[in-house]
């Protein structure tokens, strides 16, 4: 009597345990989710800072043309693989942060791109003939 | 006289030679993310490391073998097959990441995509290997590679705060991403800690007949020249974290790396980042390719030797040959050399404790090193960085997964 | 030769040179003769075969079936009588030219490549 009462008790242990996890799995999934938005933010805002500070330095005259365009191109496909990572599915892209974020990151491309064009077609010349992209850094600059 | 020049030029070609692919971009990683709180690492795996470098030289010096050979007759094959199997993996990965590595420095110089410079700088670092004896290949590379003070002049002119970067010499625990950091931490290790260094620094012993009367200039070479050469990557790490880590700038790619050179030297930054990482670079592997066929003929027992005329080794020049033509078609593969280097540094963690632990027997083992054995302090050095190799390596790979 | 010695530590894997040491390989086995009166040790043996067989059996039918495929199977692995053996420390020098022992096979071999590369010696 006391072995099946002593069972009966581990069961119901066992089931409240099995009971509890389940419904903190959910929670667990959504902190593992942020996290990881997080670490795409902060990517995306690295790339961001990247291109502004290589188009400043193109501005300053303290790196070619070549290098300026080659590092922000390499800046916008790696914010296009951010992107396909950040809502690769319809269902991903309906949850609201991964939205605002798949917005930022596609505005980034849009202005990265930009960039790369504006010093492309500008006539370069020398460091101090070299334009200023305030206009360009000031859209780039993050959303608050 | 003779001597003291020895003792000059490997103390400045350890300066040269120590910044690679592993170290800069662990050190421009760790200063872009956590600023100066990475210091302490480099400090300890640099000592660590001169610890190592003076035991490797000792041996060998002692006991006119190097550390793949001694290793071989002490324990067998048996034992030694799972080191070498495991290092010549890591070996193979480490190179092909610092070929890569290279043609990233010329890529930014040329603006040329980098896979282009795969094939010729593996056929260039060939043709050191087949021309060059080891006295051009260690002092020129160790020489060429002094360009890598770059990073401690930019250091020193950005004027760190005292107040501020003393406090990175002592390990705290990180605002934030503690997994990352920890997995910096191991990393850095990883990078500084290279067995294939041990290696090669032994039969570089052997190869310019190092005898016991110069044990002196072993010890302040390793000391020395590894200290400085830890300063060399101290000097990435506080460079990357006044630059890169106010502006939120990751050191994800050499190119945003590069960026950390702007402010000090402006018009000459991108040449001179690209110079120091294409000249680490290819040192480094050169180093990798020779140190294998060294290690396959110093275990397998066929002639060997940079001074030997390459016809006089057959075994030896087609062993290192092979390897770096293997290294090359893992690098045409495409992999991005920085997520390589990466990996190559952290499998380094896992097998340290079978690369510690041989040195633990020997350097007490009276027929290899006589009378120099090591003494308590340097047996309770080796025991606790055996156990700390053990501990590393059990958790290298989930920090890997969870924070690389 | 006179005296004890360990197997294992002074005579296996042990560095052998030729006579006037030139690098021939390492003592890959030790071949015993089993008597009424004991182990007597008669010869060692170089060999890659040889040597992986240490590892695994399987490993050593893999190796000698390569060096047969290449056609550098014959003569290995090399055999070195006890009689042949001059001196034991610091490594096993024995009473043969490198260029006569099979080990020479795959570096002859090699070499027949080096000279289509400048720069070979």
């Amino acid at each position: 009597m006391l072995a099946v009462t002593s069972m009966a008790q581990r069961l119901k242990h066992a089931a409240a345990l099995i009971g509890v996890t389940v419904m903190l799995l959910p929670l667990v999934g959504c902190a593992s989710e942020s996290a990881t938005l997080k670490e795409h933010a902060q990517k995306l805002r690295s790339l961001r800072a990247t291109a502004v500070s290589v188009s400043e330095a193109w501005s300053a005259g303290d790196v070619s043309e070549t290098f300026a365009r080659l590092t922000l191109e390499q800046a916008f496909e790696l914010v296009q693989k951010e992107r396909a990572a950040i809502a690769p599915t319809a269902q991903d892209l309906a949850n609201p942060p991964a939205a605002a974020l798949a917005r930022d990151s596609d505005d980034l491309e849009r202005q990265i791109a930009a960039l790369v064009r504006r010093i492309e077609t500008t006539n370069a010349g020398t460091g101090s003939n070299r334009p200023r992209l305030t206009d360009a850094h000031a859209s780039i600059q993050e959303r608050p | 006289m003779s001597a003291i020049v020895d003792l000059v030029l490997g103390v400045v070609t350890s300066i040269g030679g120590f910044v690679e692919a592993g170290s800069i971009s662990t050190a421009a990683q760790a200063g872009s993310e956590f600023s100066y709180q990475l210091l302490w690492a480099i400090a300890a795996a640099t000592v660590m490391l001169a610890m190592l470098i003076e035991m490797s030289g000792r041996l060998s010096v002692v006991s006119r073998r190097s550390i793949a050979a001694a290793v071989r007759e002490r324990f067998g094959i048996r034992f030694q097959i799972v080191p070498l199997s495991a290092e010549l993996v890591i070996d193979l990965l480490l190179l092909a990441a610092e070929i890569g590595g290279a043609a990233i420095a010329v890529k930014l110089l040329t603006g040329i995509h980098w896979p282009w410079w795969i094939v010729p700088i593996g056929f260039m670092i060939w043709l050191v290997l087949w021309y060059c004896g080891f006295g051009v290949i260690e002092y020129g590379i160790g020489l060429l590679g002094l360009i890598t003070l770059s990073f401690v002049v930019s250091a020193y002119a950005l004027h760190p705060e005292p107040s501020t970067l003393l406090p990175g010499f002592v390990p705290s625990m990180p605002e934030h991403d503690s997994v990352r950091y920890a997995f910096l931490a191991v990393s850095i290790l990883g990078a500084t800690v290279s067995p294939y260094l041990l290696n090669f620094y032994s039969s570089g012993t052997i190869e310019e007949q190092m005898r016991e009367p110069e044990l002196w200039v072993n010890r302040t070479t390793a000391y020395l020249g590894m200290c400085f050469g830890g300063v060399v990557s101290m000097g990435v790490l506080v460079t990357s974290a006044i630059v890169l880590a106010p502006q939120h700038i990751l050191a994800d790619s050499y190119e945003q790396a590069a960026l950390m050179f702007v402010p000090v030297f402006h018009q000459w930054s991108v040449a001179l980042f690209a110079t120091a990482l294409g000249i680490g670079c290819f040192g480094a592997a050169v180093e990798l390719s020779l140190n294998a066929g060294y290690v396959g003929a110093q275990v397998f027992g066929w002639s060997w030797g940079a001074n030997r005329p390459r016809r006089d080794a057959a075994r030896f020049s087609a062993a290192f040959t092979l390897v770096l033509v293997a290294a090359t078609c893992i690098a045409l593969i495409g992999f991005d050399p920085l997520r390589l280097t990466l990996i190559s540094v952290a499998l380094t963690v896992v097998i340290m404790p079978l690369i510690v632990l041989p040195f633990l027997v020997l350097m007490n083992d009276p027929k290899y090193v006589a009378q120099h054995r090591s003494g308590a302090i340097g047996n309770t050095v080796l025991a606790l960085l055996t156990v700390l190799g053990c501990v590393l390596a059990v958790i290298v790979i989930p920090l890997e997964i969870l924070g690389g | 030769m006179e005296g004890v010695l360990d197997l294992a530590r002074d005579i296996e894997d042990k560095q052998v040179l030729d006579r006037h040491g030139r690098e021939i390989g390492r003592v890959d086995r030790v071949i015993l003769e089993l008597r009424a009166d004991g182990a007597r040790v008669v010869a060692l043996e170089v060999g890659p075969a040889v040597l992986a067989a240490r590892v695994s059996s399987g490993l050593g039918r893999w190796a000698a079936g390569l060096e047969k495929a290449l056609g550098i199977d014959r003569g290995r692995p090399l055999r070195i009588p006890l009689a042949e053996i001059i001196d034991l420390q610091p490594h096993i020098r024995i009473d043969r030219e490198f260029a006569h022992t099979p080990a020479a096979t795959v570096e002859q071999s090699l070499r027949r490549w080096l000279p289509r590369l400048p720069g070979a010696a």
